[in-house]
């Protein structure tokens, strides 16, 4: 076995051991629920190009839309 | 789109929350609830952007309306019908979360001390029936234990919605969850003539979004700090008569030593929690 894989195998299982990865993820999906207790940015998420949605993220719900809507073509999308 | 992500409070994970309203005379509920069912399993969190999860709800009203939410963006027309106020954010940030002395803070460190007992409680039980559960399964004193924590979850859960309509403190004080000095924090007294249930949070309607509103804002600080993993659990035990809960990958697993373990360390994490929201 190589040098690296071994220094791999050596890291993953010291992650296990300290239960690392569990605890990192479990941080992570706490945080993800709990928006207004945390504190304020300065600017918008990358998401956004200055107050504009990127494209990118604008095709990408539109063509998600398609799907449901290739799914269920009755379904009857209001505009504001 | 609404939520997290299109406001100036959002982490490296938050959703990409798109709503479709749609006009529910013409969809009937059943098929509104199917088609709902249907994006969650075959749309929802599989595409990505960087690690955030594009997912979609339907709705049969538009959430700009209701108050519902801090932003709303238009993807179609490319425009905001809400805009995220950094300001305002700014502002009951600090009042209501980051100052200790905030109505919100207060109710969370009494609602706290409220549910130590039940913790402490639940550890115990656990602890005890942990060398036992193989043979005899989950003890009746444990079970009993759970029951009560179960109604208590429920009426935990109730208030975060009940937040939105400024009804939460009598659902509680009806439940008999509402300890000692809490009534009188509202900027009024409660009773327990009817009056209570007409009680409304005044404080909601100048807030930024019911978001603010103080049953979501101690909904929350009791998710940071732990304590719904604990409920969750023991949520699913009651729910199966103790014969299931979901494993880390969502599957229903029978109840054994294992479940105990589990649980035994959310309870861990949260005993010795100092009282009061601590970041």
């Amino acid at each position: 076995m190589g040098y690296v894989m071994k220094k791999i195998i050596s890291l993953y299982e010291w992650l296990l051991n300290n239960d690392l990865t569990k605890e990192a993820l479990e941080v992570a999906s706490l945080h993800k629920d709990a928006a207004i207790i945390d504190p304020v940015a300065e600017e918008l998420s990358e998401i956004f190009e200055g107050e504009e949605l990127k494209e990118e993220v604008v095709n990408t719900i539109e063509s998600q839309i398609g799907k449901i809507k290739n799914q269920f073509p009755d379904l009857e999308i209001l505009d504001y | 789109m609404v939520g997290a992500s299109i406001t100036y409070q959002y982490d490296p994970t938050s959703d990409i929350d798109t709503t479709i309203v749609i006009p529910l005379d013409v969809m009937g509920t059943e098929e509104f609830g199917a088609a709902d069912k249907w994006i969650e399993a075959n749309i929802d969190n599989k595409k990505f952007y960087n690690e955030r999860p594009y997912q979609f709800k339907l709705s049969s009203e538009p959430s700009h309306k209701n108050l519902s939410s801090d932003a709303v963006y238009d993807v179609k027309n490319k425009k905001w019908i809400r805009k995220p106020n950094q300001e305002r954010s700014e502002e009951e940030y600090d009042e209501l979360i980051a100052d200790k002395s905030s109505y919100e803070n207060k109710i969370y460190k009494l609602l706290e001390k409220t549910i130590r007992k039940n913790i402490l409680n639940l550890h115990e039980a656990a602890v005890e029936n942990l060398d036992s559960i193989n043979e005899s399964g989950i003890s009746n004193k444990l079970k009993n234990i759970m029951y009560r924590s179960y109604n208590r979850y429920k009426v935990i859960k109730k208030f975060r919605g009940k937040g939105y309509g400024g009804r939460w403190q009598a659902e509680m004080f009806e439940n008999e969850y509402m300890p000692e000095g809490m009534a009188q924090w509202g900027g009024q007294a409660l009773d327990t003539n009817k009056e209570v249930y007409q009680y409304k949070d005044k404080r909601v309607p100048d807030r930024i979004s019911q978001n603010w509103a103080t049953g979501n804002i101690v909904y929350k600080f009791l998710d940071r700090e732990g304590y719904h993993k604990v409920y969750s659990m023991v949520k699913e035990a009651v729910r199966s008569n103790f014969k299931t809960y979901k494993d880390e990958n969502e599957k229903d697993v029978p109840i054994d030593k294992s479940f105990l373990e589990t649980l035994i360390s959310y309870l861990n994490a949260v005993k010795d929690d100092e009282i009061g929201f601590e970041r």
